[in-house]
């Protein structure tokens, strides 16, 4: 599913990542743990295709998703720190948006059963910038598994999340690793590596180790 | 292509709610390239000599103002909550997000440029309302929101971009500015449709060379 080989991503002089290698196969959740600043975010931002790699590469589902962005970009889907929402949309317009844009068949009724499952009813046509920081949250996962993605990229998304939605949450996880998709997860919470990982791996000095 | 037109128009419209969500901020800045205009008027007391004579470049000086400034501004909220990144991990094509971001540039670009033709017609007393300056501020805001789209682009992560902006852009779309102004003054002395062609011709090259590369350009910009 990702096939991450011999990664390096250098800004300046500074090496953020050093020829890191990892595999993510269908039905895996591998979690990368790491203290703040170790280059899980980069790590993640060039497995979204956000970041160009300095060296190395990155596949998804045999695609060189370096060379060939586009079409690797069909099969991910990432929640980062920042929520990517337009704040003066409405939580619905955001939504049709990416369902417009990665071109979903009826992305009216898509939009309304992802929003259902997040519990985003009541709030689906208020705009972005009136919600609270846990609300952005888990309209910025719906976003994120608008189109199924086969990989699904998470970094931290339990930061400012209350109980039922990291339920919610988990249960994406179960979801898309019992549909054989794959989940990358970046995160510090003990409660979600318990529930979902299967491989835990940490990011140290640039280098990924397992976990012990 | 209905595809690629479905996204455009996703895209366009997006543009288009948030411009009209932030209409404060709009009406501050064609009031303010209306008010360059006023003062221009109160200070050279416009007869039909002296708005002839400096009418022209007041007009563009506004416009310009009024672009680069509505340029700033429309990228300022893909950076709110890196609302970019989630475009840039969409599955399309980065002509598809230039059209549809110039397209948004444009219209609004348009709108600005009608009110404040309006309000130097009323002020200098010299109509602007023509075929030929009509044409001529078509193709200006056509280069305007092109360049313009992939300026921003390229200054909106650099802590100094609102100078950077202009530094860049200015300088950039000179020769369409120089158009614009010979063709509204040859307008305004009502000469010969021939007298302005040279300029629209010139405008017309602009855009398609300018306009091309930067929609060429554009995806280079936003992915590195």
């Amino acid at each position: 599913m990702l096939h991450i080989h011999a990664l390096t991503k250098r800004y300046g002089a500074a090496t953020v990542l050093h020829d890191l290698s990892l595999t993510v196969n269908p039905g895996n959740v591998v979690a990368v743990l790491g203290e703040n600043g170790s280059g899980k975010s980069t790590l993640l931002r060039i497995a979204a295709t956000l970041t160009k790699p300095t060296s190395g590469s990155v596949a998804v589902y045999d695609t060189d998703s370096v060379s060939n962005p586009t079409e690797a970009r069909r099969h991910i889907g990432a929640v980062m720190h920042s929520p990517m929402l337009y704040s003066d949309l409405t939580v619905r317009e955001n939504l049709t948006l990416f369902a417009t844009l990665y071109q979903l068949e009826e992305p009216g009724r898509i939009v309304e059963e992802t929003a259902e499952r997040l519990r985003l009813m009541p709030r689906l046509d208020e705009r972005v910038r009136k919600l609270s920081h846990g609300y952005r949250k888990r309209v910025s996962i719906a976003r994120a598994i608008l189109h199924s993605p086969a990989l699904l990229l998470l970094d931290e998304p339990e930061t400012g999340i209350d109980a039922p939605s990291l339920e919610d949450l988990i249960g994406i996880i179960e979801e898309w690793k019992a549909n054989n998709r794959a989940v990358l997860i970046a995160t510090h919470n003990p409660e979600l590596i318990a529930q979902s990982a299967d491989v835990v791996n940490r990011l140290h000095n640039g280098h990924l180790e397992p976990a012990t | 292509m209905t595809a690629s037109l479905a996204i455009i128009w996703a895209l366009t419209l997006k543009e288009l709610r948030i411009e009209s969500r932030n209409r404060d901020i709009a009406i501050a800045i064609v009031m303010f390239a209306s008010l360059v205009i006023a003062i221009f008027a109160i200070a050279i007391e416009p007869t039909n000599r002296n708005a002839i004579e400096a009418g022209p470049g007041v007009l563009w000086a506004a416009i310009t103002f009024a672009g680069v400034v509505g340029l700033a501004r429309a990228t300022s909220h893909e950076l709110e909550n890196e609302a970019v990144g989630a475009l840039m991990m969409a599955p399309i094509s980065r002509d598809l997000l230039f059209i549809g971001k110039s397209l948004g540039n444009f219209i609004f670009l348009t709108i600005a440029t009608v009110i404040v033709f309006i309000v130097f017609t009323f002020l200098f007393n010299l109509s602007v309302f023509r075929i030929e300056t009509i044409t001529i501020a078509l193709l200006t805001t056509i280069g305007f929101s092109g360049v313009g789209t992939l300026f921003s682009s390229l200054t909106f992560r650099v802590r100094a971009s609102e100078v950077l902006l202009p530094m860049l852009f200015l300088p950039t779309v000179s020769p369409l500015l120089f158009a614009a102004i010979r063709v509204t003054a040859a307008a305004a002395t009502e000469q010969a449709w021939s007298e302005s062609l040279p300029w629209i011709q010139l405008a017309i090259v602009f855009d398609i060379l300018f306009v091309t590369a930067s929609a060429l350009l554009f995806g280079y910009v936003l992915d590195d």
